[in-house]
């Protein structure tokens, strides 16, 4: 059974009296505290609670048996064996680490799979991105992968990339893929031990675990790609066919014009970052398929005020053809999540923030679905052994979705 | 039953984009109300004013719940028993659909309580 406290306090002095008085002793393994938006600022005041490691990091919300809160914080208290292992850079640094680091059963990978960084450094992408488009527009394809390498270096950690490392391996992980719904400059915040990690990776290594589930709350996946792209036509109604060019993590055009040009609104960038109030959600996604196993995964189009798009995924194992989709139905997902709560006998699970976002107060009702256990409101992506043919398969092993996906844990 | 009603709704008065919380008798009475700005009191003025027929229409299976914008404000009225409503005012740069979630979450708790 996980051992965890939580409060449902936004105040940090209230709430870190709230913890306090809830946690039995100070001598843990490693505490991680997951933080909603208010107060992840003060995850200093919060690490000072223990006398071990501490992550923390920024959700959401969480819910337990009592209810689902998107303010306060859940602290998750592990007793088991671990190490944890921080990684900052570009994104070919670090996963070179990564491949020459101690093999471990579990791991719990934390990071941004897209990092706004300080004010300056989005001007700089900004005016990159006016540049190099400008030349791309002209024919010069190679704009494009340099893009791509910019993007790698300075913004994107590939979710798939990232996730084989440890696939190749052997190893069994759960990617928490921040992206936090309301983006601000030099975010998501990732801590450790009280301190900042900036653009990083944390990696929680357990030495073992009993089981890792999945549900991307999808029908399985069919044998071909027609068949693939007709369970999503049911599934998330009207599509549009386009063409898209890209390389790497970098999105050129979409059927000829840049990403933001399919959006149906604009949103500036610079301004709702400095105050934390981009929504880093979108009811327009770009939906692909994978040339590896016809899995298929959305990226959410939002308006970051570019010509080139910054792809979550590598991009170069889909297919150039995808499918613009407005918004997704929303018929039995939260039964289906449901069921999945009540029958993995987990501890700990790890929920698409989605969820919460299409259904409101109605996702309250999930708290009768956990026992002992609770979880957590974050994008996850996982790499398993499974027999199941799961719809979002980017790639053998490599189970990812950003929509509306969700990870059991049991230690 | 006040400090009953303090505990359940303290992750909504500590909140800094919530004015007003407040639980409400159908008869328009208020037996509880957490104010943390001066600014809405011409608004909790007016409220008392209309709670009780918009009261009455919760009551009566009219609206489930009601939410309503006035001014800069939003305000959430949600029943909480056959014979009482809670009563939320935020302010409009708060998070609407944060807010949704965690009022479901106190009303599940105040079911607990019976």
């Amino acid at each position: 059974m996980a051992e965890y406290v939580y409060t449902a306090l936004p105040d940090r002095k209230a709430a870190i009296e709230d913890l306090k008085g809830k946690i039995e002793r100070r001598d843990y393994n490693l505490g991680v505290f997951f933080l909603t938006s208010g107060l992840m600022k003060h995850h200093r005041d919060f690490s000072k609670l223990l006398n071990c490691d501490t992550v923390c990091v920024p959700v959401e919300g969480f819910a337990t048996r009592k209810g689902v809160w998107t303010r306060g914080g859940l602290l998750w208290l592990i007793d088991e064996e671990v190490e944890v292992e921080k990684y900052s850079g570009g994104a070919e640094k670090v996963l070179r680490a990564i491949r020459d680091s101690k093999s471990r059963k579990f791991s719990l990978i934390v990071f941004p799979a897209l990092y706004i960084g300080s004010r300056i450094e989005t001007l700089t992408a900004m005016i990159r991105d006016r540049r190099s488009y400008s030349s791309y527009v002209r024919g010069n394809k190679l704009a494009l992968r340099s893009m791509s390498r910019y993007l790698l270096e300075k913004h994107v950690y590939p979710i798939n990339d990232v996730l084989r490392v440890f696939r190749d391996r052997g190893e069994v992980a759960v990617a928490l893929n921040l992206f936090p719904l309301e983006v601000a400059f030099n975010s998501p915040k990732i801590a450790l031990n009280g301190r900042e990690i900036g653009r990083g990776l944390l990696r929680i290594g357990f030495r073992r675990f009993k089981s890792v589930k999945y549900e991307d709350t999808f029908p399985e996946r069919g044998r071909s790609l027609d068949e693939n792209i007709e369970i999503l036509r049911s599934e998330v109604g009207l599509l549009k066919e386009v063409e898209v060019e890209f390389e790497g993590v970098a999105i050129g055009s979409i059927s000829g014009k840049p990403a933001r040009y399919w959006l149906g609104y604009r949103q500036n960038f610079l301004r709702l970052a400095e105050s934390g109030e981009f929504l880093g959600a979108s009811p327009q996604a770009l939906w692909m398929f994978s040339r590896e196993t016809n899995g298929c995964c959305g990226l959410g189009l939002m308006d970051t005020n570019t010509n080139f798009y910054p792809s979550l995924y590598n991009l170069d194992s889909f297919y150039n053809r995808m499918f613009l989709a407005y918004s997704e139905t929303t018929k039995y997902l939260l039964s289906t999540l449901c069921d999945f709560l009540l029958n993995s006998e987990s501890e700990v699970f790890f929920i698409d923030v989605n969820f919460l976002l299409i259904y409101e107060s109605a996702v309250a009702s999930i708290a009768d679905c956990l026992e002992d256990s609770f979880a957590v409101f974050d994008c996850v992506s996982l790499t398993f052994s499974t027999t199941r043919r799961y719809f979002t398969e980017i790639e053998r092993g490599i189970f990812s979705n950003l929509t509306r996906n969700a990870a059991a844990l049991k230690l | 039953m006040r400090e009953t009603f303090r505990e359940i709704l303290s992750p909504l008065l500590l909140d800094d984009g919530v004015a007003f919380v407040g639980i409400y008798r159908v008869d328009g009475v208020a037996i509880f109300a957490g104010i943390k700005r001066r600014g809405v009191l011409n608004i909790l003025d007016w409220l008392e004013e209309q709670v009780k027929l918009l009261l009455n229409y919760i009551e009566s299976s009219t609206f489930e719940d009601l939410e309503v914008k006035i001014s800069n404000y939003r305000l959430f009225l949600q029943p909480l028993s056959r014979s009482l409503v809670l009563a939320v005012l935020a302010s409009e740069t708060a998070s609407l659909y944060k807010l949704r979630i965690d009022i479901s979450t106190v009303r599940r708790r105040f079911g607990e309580h019976g």
